[in-house]
């Protein structure tokens, strides 16, 4: 329902028709609403200042209107809690996004974490063994220098006399100088050197039960070909290896090629035996003439496994280190 | 003795030169000896015996001389006070060393300095230190050029045939070195 304002005209002619339809105005105010009457006097206005606005409407337009409202508020509602929702739906998707960004964030950190203690522990565990190993060398230096002062001092003491006819007897016993000769007679003192090199190491590897268990039931000649050097073998046989200048007096089971230079370093662990295999690589510096046999045959029957296996061990074997 | 190679054959010590020579590697440990102080005394104590060894083979001693002298070898050893130092072997009487590294030159690594003693004093051979992995050599090629026909020439019984003039020698140079 509507008021309108007019200005006064003090017009006492109005219509009877108006005044009927003013007083059915009246009744038909919906509740809530002061009649004209009543707003007129809190307005302080004079009712003839107040006009009814447009003529009402009918019941069923303000149903209608009511309706329509009523159907606007409930969109709007529902447009609102649509809105929220979404708004509640992107804003728990951004808090599980932070969530997921903090905990990896916090992942990350844990692991890199994680591999920095373990590289100190790493570390830390080296040094604690050197420190150890070089203690345990120290210890076993004065160990054996008191052990031996102990022992000097008491045959010192004792045997005094016993020790100066040992003297004299172990005097007698010497052997002559060795007389002046040339140098070996193979004449190449890098191969005779390289074989005084070799035979130790292959003498303290003999110890070891795995390369006992290795060789066992061998009876194999490996054979080096240094150029413009000659020739050293390593038998092995009966359970013992032995290093030599020459060819070896047996078909030889590996024979490898290489100069001086390349083969020492070689059997120092500075090559690598799988790239032996692939000689091209180091551009044939070291060549495995024989002991690997790479044929249809021999890959279809499994030859091919047990001769790298073979040479495996042999690299091992080889090897100082 | 224990069978040993690469030429690093050594004799027992007497127990007053072990000791001497235990506080002249606790000197080399704490610091008060350099590591260049070091590596001449090793090399020239080592280079040295060889006069001993073959002074009825005058031919022979030049041979070694002429293989091995004019050479550069580093040597490093690792753990407290670690060195590397290059050692120029001019001649058996002078070894100058120099504190500054040279890479091109074979290299010979130990893990710490009482494994040096351990292989002066006989107590393990250098090929067992290498096997434990307690010694490493780089560029093997080039050491065994200067130690190879050392060890071709079987030095080990004529070691042992002048043991007392090799510890007189040992005991001058550790006189000479303060200890």
């Amino acid at each position: 329902m509507y008021l309108t304002i007019r200005p006064s005209e003090n017009d006492e002619e109005r219509s009877n028709e108006e005044e009927e339809q003013e007083s059915e105005d009246e009744e038909n105010l919906e509740p809530g609403i002061l009649p004209i009457s009543e707003s007129s006097e809190e307005l302080s206005l004079k009712p003839e200042d107040l006009i009814l606005g447009p003529l009402p409407e009918e019941e069923i337009d303000i149903e209608e209107r009511t309706r329509k409202l009523e159907a606007a508020q409930k969109v709007d509602e529902v447009k609102k809690a649509e809105d929220a929702r979404r708004a509640e739906a992107l804003r728990k998707e951004e808090e599980l996004a932070r969530k997921i960004e903090e905990k990896r964030q916090l992942e990350e950190k844990r692991k890199k974490e994680e591999l920095a203690r373990k590289a100190e522990e790493k570390r830390q565990l080296e040094e604690k063994k050197k420190k150890e190993e070089a203690e345990k060398l120290k210890v076993e230096a004065l160990r054996k220098k008191e052990e031996m002062a102990r022992k000097a001092e008491e045959e010192k003491r004792q045997l005094e006399a016993k020790r100066k006819k040992e003297e004299a007897e172990k005097l007698k016993a010497v052997k002559p100088p060795v007389k002046p000769s040339a140098v070996p007679e193979s004449g190449n003192l890098l191969l005779q050197g390289l074989v005084n090199l070799l035979q130790p190491a292959l003498d303290i590897k003999m110890e070891s039960k795995k390369y006992q268990r290795w060789i066992k039931g061998w009876d194999k000649a490996i054979e080096v070909h240094i150029l413009n050097e000659g020739y050293v073998h390593v038998l092995i046989k009966d359970g013992s290896m032995k290093a030599a200048i020459g060819k070896a007096l047996q078909e030889p089971a590996v024979v490898m090629e290489g100069e001086y230079e390349t083969i020492t370093n070689y059997l120092n662990g500075e090559l690598d035996l799988i790239l032996m295999f692939f000689d091209f690589v180091l551009l044939r510096k070291v060549k495995l003439i024989k002991g690997l046999d790479i044929k249809l045959p021999n890959i279809l029957s499994g030859n091919i496994i047990q001769q790298a296996r073979d040479l495996y061990r042999i690299d091992k074997i080889l090897k100082i280190k | 003795m224990t069978n040993l190679a690469v030429s690093m054959t050594f004799n027992e010590l007497t127990p007053e030169l072990r000791e001497r020579g235990i506080q002249f590697f606790q000197a080399i440990e704490n610091g008060s000896i350099t590591g260049a102080t070091a590596a001449q005394f090793f090399f020239r104590y080592f280079f040295q015996r060889l006069r001993l060894m073959f002074q009825d083979e005058p031919d022979k001693l030049d041979y070694i001389a002429s293989e091995s002298m004019n050479r550069k070898c580093m040597l490093a050893v690792k753990g407290k006070n670690a060195f590397q130092v290059t050692v120029f072997l001019k001649n058996f009487d002078e070894i100058p060393v120099d504190e500054t590294p040279d890479y091109k030159a074979p290299k010979i690594t130990f893990d710490n300095i009482w494994t040096v003693f351990a292989v002066i004093a006989s107590d393990t051979s250098l090929m067992q230190a290498i096997l434990d992995k307690r010694v490493k050599i780089d560029k093997m090629a080039a050491l065994a050029m200067i130690f190879l026909p050392i060890e071709a020439l079987n030095p080990k019984d004529r070691l042992l045939q002048v043991k007392e003039q090799d510890m007189e020698l040992l005991s001058q140079i550790l006189a000479e070195l303060g200890f």
